[in-house]
């Protein structure tokens, strides 16, 4: 080799090294470290410690997100969760303040907060991160208050209270869990009073808000398994909710009318197996055999992920829906109806033919694919069964007087019933045995 | 052409000599990152022992929901060694009280040399969770202390326990994930804590001692057993200020002094309307008054209970022997009772 060539390559190899952030030359893990101390507390600044749980500010003249069932509570007792005009809130000064609930989205479990500054306060705050550009395994910090830690007693020798951070990565994107769409799964450590808590990523930068956790047993401990809507998704919703919403709530969108089928030839799309009469769809020109593609720019994999993609949007938004219809591609615009309205509450305007009846909860094999206890997994807000007052963690043991063997023998009942119609579960809740009366409605999306 | 082309191969090679040091910058990078637990675990490793309690059966907790089908077996502590560590050179270790509670026919400490040692339980403090035992041995190593007024959330830490065949170690890395916790006491940590590794070491990237990995309670109908990814650490500074008294032999119980009702209450329970009672412990204050689990305290003299926390810090604010006026609601019943406040017994 000529002496010309190696300083050539030994000063490409030296540029190589160069280019590396010099603190990552050092030592990595302690610049991971450095990163997550900064990041760490510049969240906890900007972290709003609500009763059983958390929010953040994201504007320095004191907007609040949280999520809607932290403020809103479950509404138990077959009751709708009444929608209080203010909430306590504190910060880590402890001193109680006044929080006006703006607008509530109940699926998308978003509720929007305002605190009022006093005079040329500025709050300290954190910025949206554009969430279709996560990818998975990058690190995120869940910032929370998880049981109720750091929120109102043991104050930190500096007298003030801190939040709980811990570190994960994105698990996976875009799941549609119940009525999560769009949502985000992490393994940092997230538990009951993380709700409502900001998942942000390592510039600090909100990823989305922590609001589900999966659990084994009814052990409502973190599993590895959390689910945070995403800051895309709330950015959607948010300039209608600082309106105020329709009365202080916000509705997700749908599009009525559509019978789909993954059995699409072009895979991954998903294929329009009828379009019903009367309906937006119809009104909109989708096409029986129309193979849709994306929605707004998104790709559609599969029904699931329409139906996630599509609530990421407020009712009234237009969408842009791209279809194939024989050899043409045509982008639909589609203005999305309201999908809380006409599904949740069971009052189905138009219900489509071989329509079936749902509870909007979902249930739980004690042992996947045996007989055995059937647990009620998760109750949807504002869904038949939460107002029947059905609660995650029931145990079922009859339905309209039979006995419950397994899962099936519920979604098979609920099944055969129409939206309109009911159905009675016996279930067992803390030793006492009670009957819950649900009314079923229609739910789109993945719940039971 | 011929100018061309060698150029051309030079830029082909120094690209090519470009894309591998890229390549061998990522693994070297990774290899940092590797040797920065490994360093740390390591360190950890020299002091972290291995302690195998013979003890007496326990009994079955108290299944966690009502059908029993929650609870059982997940709540039980395995029957398997646990971990400790090397507070002084002529033989003093640490652990978690957790790890040797119960009634106890003997310990055995395997060192991380592989010695086996009968050893003596000198004390404990119930409320630190901090137990203290004593083998014959002299030189054993210890670890730097970590000063606990740099310890910053967000800090990178190793748990480091003795795996069950009390060879090799398990490490779990993870953050602080708040720096004061419990008065100042400890620090709240993410890494996963388990039956096994609790009472072992948790150190920082240097390998320094910032504290003891505490307990995982068998008593909460909260917890069985599983990591929450929330965990406590007692700082190493506690550590050392409460080890002279229990190389005395001091048997110190938790809440002593503290007033007590006597209930189990359910901390996940948030439906903001009280706090609920899960079990009752037999023959204290509020199982003699009358307090029945299932109940939902909503008040104590007037004060407005939301959840399990507000009872806490409500019960906190009184004296033994005060009587207080629980209000409950039970069903759909109202009711008010009564409680004078017991002492608390610490475990």
């Amino acid at each position: 080799m000529s002496r010309v060539l190696r300083t050539v390559l030994a000063a490409a190899i030296l540029s190589a090294a160069a280019a590396l952030p010099a603190s990552a030359q050092e030592d990595p893990v302690k610049a991971l470290q450095k990163r997550v101390q900064e990041v760490g507390r510049k969240v906890s600044a900007a972290f709003v410690f609500f009763g059983g749980g958390s929010g953040i500010l994201i504007s320095d003249d004191g907007w609040v997100i949280t999520n809607h069932h932290v403020i809103a509570g479950s509404g138990r007792g077959g009751l709708e969760p009444k929608l209080e005009p203010v909430t306590e809130v504190m910060l880590q000064d402890a001193k109680p303040r006044k929080g006006e609930i703006r607008c509530t989205d109940a699926v998308g479990d978003i509720a929007l907060v305002k605190l009022k500054p006093a005079e040329g306060e500025k709050f300290p705050f954190i910025e949206f991160a554009d969430s279709d550009k996560l990818e998975v395994g990058q690190y995120v910090l869940a910032v929370g208050a998880p049981f109720g830690i750091g929120a109102q007693f043991d104050p930190a020798p500096d007298a003030r209270h801190y939040p709980s951070v811990s570190l994960g990565i994105v698990s996976a994107l875009h799941r549609n869990q119940a009525q999560y769409g769009d949502c985000i799964q992490t393994d940092a450590a997230v538990n009951p009073g993380n709700s409502g808590g900001p998942l942000v990523d390592l510039d600090g930068r909100l990823a989305g808000i922590n609001g589900r956790i999966l659990t084994r047993y009814g052990n409502r401990v973190n599993s590895g398994i959390g689910f945070a809507i995403p800051a895309n998704q709330i950015k959607n919703f948010l300039p209608r909710m600082k309106e105020g919403g329709v009365n202080r709530r916000i509705y997700h969108g749908t599009v009525i009318g559509l019978d789909l089928s993954d059995q699409s030839e072009e895979l991954p799309s998903v294929v329009v197996r009828e379009v019903h009469r009367n309906t937006m769809a119809a009104d909109r020109g989708f096409r029986q055999g129309d193979v849709i593609l994306a929605v707004n720019g998104h790709k559609v994999l599969n029904r699931s992920r329409f139906a996630g993609i599509v609530s990421t949007w407020p009712a009234e938004s237009e969408v842009n829906v791209t279809v194939r219809r024989e050899d043409k591609t045509l982008d639909l615009k589609v203005a999305l109806e309201s999908y809380q309205q006409r599904a949740i509450t069971g009052e189905v305007l138009r219900p489509p033919p071989r329509s079936r009846g749902a509870t909007g909860a979902t249930f739980a094999d004690e042992t996947p694919g045996k007989d055995g206890p059937v647990t009620v997994e998760f109750v949807s807000p504002l869904s038949p069964a939460e107002e029947g007052g059905l609660s995650a963690g029931d145990v079922v043991l009859k339905i309209d007087g039979e006995a419950v063997k397994n899962r099936k023998t519920i979604l098979d009942r609920v099944q055969s019933r129409k939206p309109g119609e009911s159905v009675t579960l016996r279930v067992l809740r803390e030793g006492e045995e009670r009957d819950v009366k649900i009314k079923l409605g229609l739910l789109g999306g993945n719940e039971d | 052409m011929r100018v061309t082309s060698s150029l051309a191969a030079l830029a082909l090679l120094l690209w090519g000599a470009a894309a591998a040091s890229a390549q061998a910058d990522d693994a070297a990078i990774l290899r940092a990152f590797e040797g920065g637990y490994a360093r740390a675990i390591e360190k950890a490793a020299a002091v972290t022992v291995s302690i195998k309690v013979d003890r007496q059966p326990e009994k079955q907790p108290r299944p966690a929901s009502p059908t029993g089908i929650f609870g059982g077996v997940f709540a039980l502590r395995p029957d398997a060694p646990v971990s400790g560590l090397i507070v002084e050179p002529d033989g003093w270790i640490a652990t978690s009280y957790f790890n040797i509670q119960g009634e106890v026919n003997g310990i055995e400490v395997t060192l991380p040399d592989g010695a086996i040692q009968t050893a003596k339980l000198v004390g404990w403090n119930v409320g630190a969770d901090l137990a203290l035992l004593k083998v014959e041995a002299t030189g054993l190593p210890t670890l730097k202390s970590s000063d606990p007024a740099d310890l910053r959330t967000g800090d990178i830490v190793l748990a480091v326990g003795r795996a069950p065949d009390g060879r090799g170690v398990t490490a779990n890395p993870g953050i602080i994930s708040a720096a004061g916790r419990h008065r100042g006491r400890a620090v709240q940590v993410d890494s996963r804590l388990n039956y096994g590794n609790v009472g072992g070491p948790l150190v920082d990237l240097e390998g320094h001692f910032v504290g003891m990995t505490s307990k995982v309670s068998t008593a909460s109908a909260d917890n069985r057993g599983q990591n929450s990814g929330v965990g406590f650490v007692l700082l190493s500074s506690k550590v050392a200020e409460l080890l002279p008294d229990l190389k005395k032999g001091a048997q110190v119980r938790g809440g002593e002094g503290r007033p007590y009702l006597g209930i189990m209450g359910d901390v996940n329970y948030d439906a903001g309307d009280g706090a609920k009672v899960t079990s009752t412990v037999p023959g204290a204050s509020a199982e003699r008054a009358g307090v029945q689990p299932g109940d939902i305290i909503q008040a104590v003299d007037g004060a407005k209970i939301l959840n399990f926390n507000d009872l806490r810090g409500e019960i906190s604010k009184r004296k033994i022997g005060d009587t207080v006026k629980v209000k409950i609601r039970r069903g759909a019943d109202q009711l008010e009772i009564p409680v004078p406040l017991g002492e608390n017994p610490g475990e």
